[in-house]
């Protein structure tokens, strides 16, 4: 256990993403927020390609994608010094470090960064983190493919098989060039994903608003305890995950999502499938909140117009998200944590439903936990559905919809209802946190505007 | 400014002071438990010294059952890992956890067995040892090889062979 060479080997793969990002892309990084969403899109789409490989080439699947990344760092680079240009990236606007609130909101976002980096290096894996997502990471790096346990009887990882595999694929990469896979030598790379989660809050914040606003949305983000305490430094999937979602938000208010050609929308909301079961939840939403969009920016006689127009987009997250659901299917290990929807369950789900609203409810104004956060999200969504545009729309709509959507999941539970809201519930909210703070900004942003005619 | 902005203002500016708040108390809090009670490491190095002298006992390729005298679910799998890609079968003690035993001794070769508790339950070892509890760990834990089918009904004691 080194921490600086662990970082070392945290960021060494991070960047074998981004490359890998760029690529796809077609764009160079010329800052931070483009390194980030590179290295989402990077990483989304090495997590789409490890069941196929895994299929194709077999126990050198890992190898595989290795190399193929070593490969993306070369072409990348080979094609920054001959083909791309500064004018392709998306200037970023500096901060301005003569505005007292916004050093004081810098400020707040480096000293939650560098809490979360103590508590993170000095606590050891919690439950899931270790038996699950370490677990699979150890899996796949020993086994060298995504593959069934050879040992079904000893539930090793048993039902779990089924989770995603970003998480474990990026863990089990930073353990392949030291040759050994050490469970203390991984969560480093945690890291990334928080300092990404912040980066990509302040983008989107900042291509809507203020620098001001876009670091006092940044700071809020970072004190939240269920992203920057809690299961968050026991190496648990729901804070990567809310980086990929408030890394979604950027590139959708982002100039770029207008020209398919180098927008990340497509790919990040294929890599949603990949980080945590839900994110397959937040992929639909997204796919069906861009379809929403279409149809409410163009007459529909010309929506099929529209639909041809972005078949790379349509193709990329189809395919992203079908090769999530044939790995499901091919894996086949049925989840007994819910019932099936049937004739039979729908009236104990519905019966439920005062229940988990109660809990809920309980929850989101939980103050320890969210402090006025949830509140005044709902306050902003109200505002941006009455007085936003289309894409404000949608996004207020997104977030709200998961929000729902989380809250029927329990409504099929087959544990105790109270006590699968209470280990779940936060940790969901903490994954779409980011992007809701991004709607409070629009909100925001767009009632100083109204009010100040 | 019109006063609609200062209302709006005013509201953000109680929500960031609510997450200044709950965010400096949880990380306050979170440090102290952290640096004060929280292992740094998954695996403690007395683990991996006994990982060791297990392979030299039982290398690769061997099969373990572990008993628990009761349900556990973190140092039983915490040595699953440990020792993966062998696998180690885990087995709650209970009536018919002996014929579960029997049957992963027929179906997967299972040689040797660990057992964990106060005190540990006996799977039927021909010889044991004792090993130190991992950091947390309640209770004993004892490692050792299994009698086979060929070996018969038991005599005497088990032997104990010294810690290693």
């Amino acid at each position: 256990m080194n921490f600086p060479v662990d970082l070392l080997s945290a960021l060494a793969i991070a960047l074998l993403f981004a490359a890998a990002g760029e690529l796809v892309l077609f764009r160079p990084s010329r800052s931070a927020p483009d390194l980030f969403e590179s290295f989402a899109v990077g990483s989304g789409m090495a997590a789409a390609l490890l069941f196929p490989l895994s299929l194709a080439a077999g126990k050198n699947a890992l190898a595989l994608t290795f190399v193929l990344l070593l490969m993306g760092v070369v072409a990348s680079i080979a094609l920054r010094f001959r083909f791309w240009r500064l004018s392709r990236s998306e200037a970023v606007a500096r901060i301005d470090c003569r505005d007292p609130l916004s050093i004081i909101f810098l400020l707040l976002a480096a000293g939650a960064t560098i809490c979360f980096a103590l508590l993170n290096w000095r606590m050891a894996y919690q439950w899931d983190g270790f038996q699950i997502w370490a677990t699979l990471a150890q899996m796949l790096f020993v086994e060298g493919r995504v593959a069934p346990e050879r040992f079904p009887e000893a539930l090793y990882i048993g039902a779990k098989i089924r989770y995603p595999q970003l998480l474990p694929l990026y863990e089990a990469l930073v353990a392949f060039p030291h040759g050994t896979f050490d469970f203390d030598r991984l969560k480093p790379l945690f890291l990334v994903f928080f300092s990404g989660m912040l980066v990509m809050t302040y983008t989107a914040v900042r291509r809507i608003g203020s620098s001001r606003l876009a670091l006092a949305a940044t700071a809020l983000v970072g004190l939240l305890p269920a992203l920057s305490t809690g299961t968050a430094i026991g190496g648990y999937a729901d804070m990567p995950l809310a980086f990929f979602v408030v890394s979604l938000t950027a590139a959708v208010v982002s100039e770029r999502s207008t020209a398919s050609r180098t927008s990340a929308v497509p790919w990040l909301i294929g890599a949603l499938c990949f980080v945590k079961d839900e994110g397959l939840i937040l992929a639909a939403i997204a796919v069906a909140m861009t379809g929403l969009y279409w149809l409410m920016t163009r007459k529909s006689h010309k929506l099929l117009r529209r639909i041809a127009d972005n078949w790379p987009a349509i193709l990329i997250s189809g395919s992203m998200i079908l090769t999530r659901l044939a790995y499901l299917r091919w894996i086949d290990y049925q989840d007994n944590n819910y019932l099936r929807v049937s004739r039979e369950t729908i009236p104990v789900a519905m019966a439920r439903v005062p229940e988990v609203l109660s809990l809920g409810l309980q929850h989101l104004f939980e103050p320890r936990m969210w402090g006025l956060f949830w509140p005044a999200f709902f306050v902003g969504f109200i505002a941006v559905l009455r007085q936003g545009g289309h894409r404000e729309r949608m996004l207020a709509i997104s977030v709200f919809l998961a929000i729902c959507v989380f809250h029927v999941i329990f409504l099929f539970t087959n544990w105790e209802v109270e006590l699968h809201v209470q280990q779940a519930l936060p940790r969901l909210l903490a994954q779409i946190a980011p992007a809701a703070a991004v709607v409070m900004a629009m909100a925001f942003t767009g009632a100083m505007k109204r009010l100040a005619k | 400014m019109s006063r609609g902005q200062r209302v709006i203002i005013i509201s953000a500016a109680l929500m960031i002071a609510a997450a200044v708040a709950c965010g400096g108390f949880a990380f306050a809090r979170e440090l102290f438990v952290v640096f004060t009670y929280a292992h740094q490491r998954q695996v403690a190095p007395s683990l991996h010294e006994q990982v060791a002298e297990i392979r030299r006992i039982a290398p690769i390729g061997t099969r373990f059952v572990w008993l628990n005298q009761h349900p556990e679910q973190w140092f039983s799998r915490l040595w699953q890992r440990l020792l993966y890609p062998d696998p180690v079968f885990i087995v709650d003690h209970g009536p018919g956890s002996d014929s579960v035993i029997a049957g992963l001794k027929r179906r997967h070769s299972v040689r040797f067995a660990f057992s964990a508790g106060a005190p540990p339950i006996d799977p039927g070892y021909v010889w044991r040892i004792q090993l130190k509890p991992p950091p947390g760990a309640p209770g004993e834990f004892w490692f050792g090889e299994l009698r086979s089918e060929a070996d018969g009904p038991v005599d005497g004691e088990t032997s104990t062979r010294s810690t290693p």
